[in-house]
């Protein structure tokens, strides 16, 4: 026992013992890093802490742009063929060295079940050797944009997971421990120390990176604090050196607090409202027979008595970028010309609600998440409040997101009326339109997350054209045509970008990205 | 003894699949955990297949025979939010609840006794009220808001003690504890002074009432008849009276101190199983929210029959089955 | 027996008061009387008449807000009511015993009978531990206990309320005490074991050289037991005596009536008028004597001048038809 005890305390100073010009730096976020497996979930949190260890192919610089990482560049051979050369003496964190087995390696691996990076190769056929560091993409039809697609998909060691029996990505039906959601091995400016799930996750400098490192960490602690009060105290106590995900209601507080640095910047998540405009009558509305929001007056009418100025300065506390766009200034294809909101002006809304047949309005329900935007149900009452002005009565349904995605989205897609966010995973303004704007097709997958069923033959075409047109000045042409389309018709109701919040001492130099991206190779503790 | 022990413990077995029932009857109003472990861009068809693979999409019963056939192999399954063993999961986070509701629990006791004593005993001294009252406002304080203050207090404006976190843990085969490292034990007087505030409170005012209710019967009223000094009666007759009605209380007080841990080691980013069931909860992870309504579901069994067995201990009326033997009376 | 012996207990104008929200409120107001060694002193009346308190006062377990507020008692010619806590203590239990009306709940659940016993002994006597539990021993022998060394080590609730009432006798018996208040003995009994416990205490007071303030209900049990009687109305002693001369001759109107609502032992009387009313609680006493809205034989003087004992037959009543001047006027009998 004594000898226990003797131990125990000498392990703890040592863990205690700066060593000498040691930089820790010290993170600390709302949620968990939930599995170190690059494949495991695509969510940005995690894709950007585990992107210090593993590396992509292609990544992006600190504007967003395409860059190359272990990929040193890349052409199109042929319309359908993309051609990467690799990056020459690359090392794993575990001496091994990287060559295009492992990208071969990888591309099956993010194919397989268990795997939620498969929409992100999901373009490409093929992937074939050519020579040790030279590989070529074969994608179904024409994929101009593949490069900007791939920037998430980190590359794994072959030998690795062979080695550790991790192979496959977690499969969650069986009942088995998996080594890589544990560990990792990648080739980034960082290697995994130490895990302890929901503790702490310690990662240190490597050494032997293939790059010129600008930042001077020798060891990053991350901790989860899921609480906003404790975050802020641990902030505010000096125990963390930032905080990536910072509460609404604290960013004055910290502001204005000596040595502490808020971080502000506009995201590239779109907030928006959708509309059912698919059925013939609406699921919980007054209004029997037909379905009003099939009227695009009834539609434009709501656009119209929404005060999204009032919602960002109210409601976001300023933190917000009022758009008019189903995506962010950044998002490749954002066309500002047509980013201008039509005016706030319920007057004429009431008109128009008049003049399609609703001069008293009428009832609808409203659904709403929680706990998944930020100030998401208070963006909705807000909504709720301004409608009732022009006589519409909405009958809000604001619950957990686990509730709530599982109401609205399909195959069901059980509402009339709904908000939600979306942040375009390949930074392309075609995957907003894939996904959320073109009409609902399972045999082409389009139309997944167009909840409210909207749906435009041109749209519909024109995402077709911009999926495989290489020229660039056509396929903005396009994008923009059918960006236009969308918003004349009032196929949603874009409200704001969400702003990226970030907290830091002021002896911290870091570098905020628009995709909430927190690079630690961008740091510097001074 | 042991026959009772045993029969104790196959109904506990009985309550555990009520629960195990009860919790999958409920699961289907929590949410859609699909969602949540696929990305945005996964396909329909995808989700349908996860789904099925799953077994989401079997009728609850057919679940939960599925649970209980995995749960008696020991197999709770894999959690759907960190993709690992449920059973690892939760044995990686009960040496922290644990040993943050033990002290809780002893700070409660160690405190809640003596001045629940003394406020009993000394009804009307100035010292009794100030306790009380002072007891009143850890009673009417919500957990989150002491726990808020406490942080503020210690650990942001005087800095001694950290906000959250468990601070460095020794391992002891599978245990891991925080009572062998300082800043472990710092780490854990905040929250365990939160988790236990309520309940001290609560055993201070149980003890006070029931001191004062033993102080009032015959036999105590006897004792001093028969010239026993305070000392005697205060601490031998009326406490041990006292504590039977104590030790109920308590006893499901350190179930629920297990239950209420969950708002403080939200707060204080305590890494047991109460934020493991919240995070659970907001992701719809079935596999860990039924083991774990499973495991407290036990603990509250075992809980009960350690209350029961201190009663046998304390009280000799219980023990009549076994005394009748010796004769009963005229 | 004679009082005239030097007596062992003297309670001398004793005034018991509560502090209450409205001011004091006095339940026993101006009782006096004397106990010889060894002798049995019966208290009646009704519920509620300050029995119980005049005991509590005379052992010094009066519960706040109740005090003594006036008065003396002496025992063995020692003041006692104003003795500090601690002295008062070591008094009780060796000098005064005390029985309490239910057996059932007089004793500790939790601890057996033995060492109860013990725990008394040896707080008052120092004897060690063996010394003790042979005494115990002794003691349970004494009242009665069948297999005595066995039952030592049981629990209360594994005796019957007849023989719980006879371990609370020994536990009063512990240090030999020359008094002993036996508030309700046996009003919580089955009536078939009354007279056994009744009889114990005869016995044991006969033994002991015991005096025993014997408070009880039963005039059947006082006639049988005691030496003399007192009677309690509203919070005052309103008559004493031998108990012979009393329930032969009562000489207070009240105390006739609480004979007749009672059989007695020496067959059927002429049945007296039922007492019509209610005891007055304490605050709401009329002035005067207190008995007198309910007397069938008040006259002018019963309302508005209160009567102290007055010598009547072989004791003493507290009522006017007593005084010289008024016997002569209203004669009864
Ligand atoms: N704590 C108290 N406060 C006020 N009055 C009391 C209190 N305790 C007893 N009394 C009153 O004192 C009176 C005498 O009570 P007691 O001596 O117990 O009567 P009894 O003759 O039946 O034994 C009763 O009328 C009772 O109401
Ligand atoms: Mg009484």
């Amino acid at each position: 026992m004594h000898r226990g005890l003797a131990a125990a305390l000498a392990a703890a100073l040592v863990a205690f013992a700066p060593l000498a010009g040691a930089k820790t730096f010290r993170f600390a976020n709302d949620g968990d890093v939930n599995s170190m497996d690059p494949y495991a979930r695509n969510e940005t949190f995690l894709l950007t802490f585990v992107g210090n260890i593993y590396e992509p192919l292609v990544g992006r610089d600190k504007q967003l742009k395409a860059a190359p990482m272990l990929a040193t560049s890349w052409s199109q051979t042929s319309p359908e063929v993309w051609r990467f050369k690799l990056r020459q003496g690359v090392k794993f964190h575990d001496g091994t060295p990287f060559t295009d087995d492992d990208v071969l390696f990888s591309f099956d691996r993010v194919r397989m079940d268990g795997s939620n990076l498969k929409a992100v190769v999901a373009t490409v056929k093929r992937v074939s050797k050519i020579d040790d560091y030279t590989v070529d993409m074969t994608t179904d039809g024409p994929d101009p944009i593949l490069p900007e697609e791939l920037t998430n998909w980190y590359i794994m060691s072959k030998s690795w997971t062979e080695k550790n029996n991790a192979v496959k990505p977690a499969d969650l039906t069986k009942n088995e421990d998996f080594y890589a959601s544990r560990h990792a091995n990648g080739t980034g400016p960082f290697m995994l120390k130490d895990r302890e799930p929901e503790v702490k996750t310690t990662l240190v400098n490597n050494p032997n990176w293939w790059g010129k490192p600008e930042h001077n960490l020798t060891e990053v602690v991350f901790t989860h604090i899921g609480n906003d009060a404790t975050r802020v105290a641990a902030l505010l106590s000096g125990e963390i050196d930032m905080m990536y995900t910072v509460p609404p209601q604290d960013i004055e507080r910290i502001r204005h607090t000596p040595h502490l640095k808020i971080y502000e910047g506009p995201e590239l998540r779109t907030i928006f409202l959708g509309m059912d405009q698919a059925r013939d009558e609406l699921i919980d509305s007054n209004v029997k027979g037909k379905n009003p929001f099939k009227d695009v007056r009834v539609r434009k009418a709501f656009y119209l008595a929404i005060d999204e100025k009032a919602i960002k300065d109210k409601v976001m506390r300023g933190s917000a970028t009022i758009t008019a766009l189903m995506v962010a200034p950044g998002v490749n294809g954002f066309d500002k010309s047509l980013n201008q909101r039509y005016p706030y002006d319920p007057a004429a809304a009431k008109k128009l609600l008049v003049e399609a047949g609703y001069p008293n309005g009428f009832e609808v329900g409203m659904d709403c998440p929680t706990d998944r935007y930020i100030n998401d149900e208070a963006i909705c009452q807000a909504v709720v409040a301004m409608l009732s002005k022009i006589g519409v009565k909405v009958n809000l349904l604001a619950q957990t997101r686990s509730k709530y995605f599982a109401k609205i989205l399909g195959p069901g897609y059980n509402t009339s009326f709904y908000l939600l966010g979306w942040t375009p995973t390949t930074y392309d303004a075609h995957n907003a339109l894939f996904n959320l704007i073109a009409s609902r097709s399972a045999s082409a997958g389009t139309g997944l997350f167009n909840v409210g069923g909207y749906s435009n033959k041109r749209v519909d075409e024109l995402t077709r054209l911009i999926q495989i047109e290489t020229d660039p000045e056509k396929r903005q042409a396009e994008i923009s045509e059918a960006m236009k389309i969308h918003k004349e018709e009032f196929g949603h109701i874009p409200l704001h970008q969400q702003t990226v919040v970030w907290a830091a001492r002021d002896n911290i130099e870091l570098v905020q990205l628009a995709d909430n991206f927190f690079p630690l190779r961008y740091v510097r503790v001074k | 003894m042991i026959a009772f022990i045993i029969r104790r413990l196959c109904q506990s077995v009985a309550v555990m699949l009520s629960v195990a029932f009860i919790a999958f009857a409920l699961f289907t109003y929590v949410g859609d955990p699909i969602n949540n472990i696929v990305g945005q861009d996964t396909g329909l068809r995808e989700r349908e297949q996860l789904r099925h693979q799953l077994g989401l999409d079997d009728p609850f019963i057919l679940q939960f025979a599925r649970f209980v056939g995995h749960a008696a192999e020991g197999d709770f399954g894999l959690s759907y939010q960190y993709a690992r063993p449920v059973s690892e999961l939760i044995a990686e986070r009960l040496p922290a609840t644990l040993e943050l509701s033990l002290v809780a629990a002893v700070l409660a006791l160690a405190i809640g006794l003596p001045v629940g004593i003394y406020t009993g005993l000394h009804r009307y001294s100035w010292l009794s009220q100030l306790m009380l009252t002072a007891s009143l406002v850890g009673i009417s304080l919500p957990t989150f808001l002491t726990c808020i203050l406490l942080i503020l207090v210690f650990a942001v404006i005087l800095g001694w003690l950290p906000s959250f976190g468990r601070g460095s843990t020794v391992a002891l085969g599978w245990w891991t504890t925080g009572f062998l490292t300082i800043d472990g034990l710092k780490a854990l007087i905040l929250p365990a002074i939160t988790l236990g505030l309520f309940q001290m409170t609560l055993i201070i005012r149980l003890v006070r009432a029931e001191m004062l209710e033993v102080l009032r019967t015959d036999y105590i009223k006897f004792a001093r008849a028969r010239g026993l000094p305070n000392r005697l009666i205060h601490f031998g007759h009326a406490l041990k009276n006292t504590l039977v009605p104590v030790i109920t209380i308590t006893g499901l007080q350190l179930g629920s101190i297990i239950a209420f841990a969950v708002v403080t080691e939200t707060v204080f980013q305590w890494p047991g199983m109460g934020l493991l069931i919240i995070q659970a909860i907001s992701f719809a992870d079935i596999p860990v929210m039924s083991a774990y309504l499973v495991l407290v579901a036990f603990f509250f069994v075992v809980i009960n029959l350690i209350v029961d067995l201190l009663y046998y201990a304390v009280d000799p009326r219980l023990r009549i089955d076994r005394a009748a033997a010796s004769g009963h009376g005229i | 027996m004679a009082s005239e012996r030097s007596p062992l207990l003297q309670v001398e104008n004793l005034r018991i008061a509560f502090a209450t929200r409205r001011g004091e409120v006095t339940a026993v107001d101006g009782v006096s009387f004397a106990m010889a060694p060894g002798e049995v002193l019966g208290v009646v009346g009704e519920s509620g008449a300050g029995k119980s308190l005049t005991g509590a006062a005379i052992i010094g377990l009066l519960e706040p807000p109740g005090h003594i507020a006036g008065g003396r008692i002496v025992l063995g010619g020692r003041r006692i009511d104003n003795l500090p806590a601690p002295e008062m203590r070591r008094l009780r239990g060796k000098e005064i015993g005390a029985i309490f009306q239910d057996p059932l709940t007089s004793l500790n659940p939790l601890y057996t009978v033995g060492r109860q016993l013990v725990e008394t002994i040896q707080v008052h006597l120092g004897l060690g531990a063996a010394a003790a539990r042979q005494r115990a021993l002794d003691l349970l022998k004494e009242v009665g206990i069948p297999a005595a060394d066995r039952r030592i080590d049981h629990y209360p609730h594994q005796f019957s309320g007849g023989m719980r009432q006879r371990v609370v006798i020994a536990l009063a018996l512990c240090a030999n005490p020359r008094l002993i208040i036996a508030d309700e003995p046996t009003t919580a009994l089955d009536v078939s074991i009354q007279a056994q416990i009744i009889a114990l205490l005869k016995r044991l007071c006969r033994d002991h050289g015991m005096a025993v303030m014997l408070v009880t209900h039963d005039m059947g049990v006082i006639a049988e037991t005691a030496d003399r009687v007192a009677v309690m109305y509203a919070g005052r002693l309103v008559e004493i005596g031998p108990v012979r001369d009393i329930v032969r001759q009562p000489r207070h109107p009240y105390t006739a009536g609480l004979m007749g609502s009672i059989p007695t032992i020496g067959g059927r009387r002429d049945r007296l008028q039922q007492i019509d009313g209610a005891m007055p609680r304490p605050g709401a006493v009329p002035p005067g004597c207190a008995f007198h809205p309910r007397c069938r034989e008040r006259f002018a003087r019963c309302l508005d001048e209160r009567p102290n004992l007055l010598p009547a037959g072989g004791g003493a009543a507290a009522c006017w038809l007593h005084a010289p001047a008024e016997a002569a006027a209203v004669p009864h009998g």
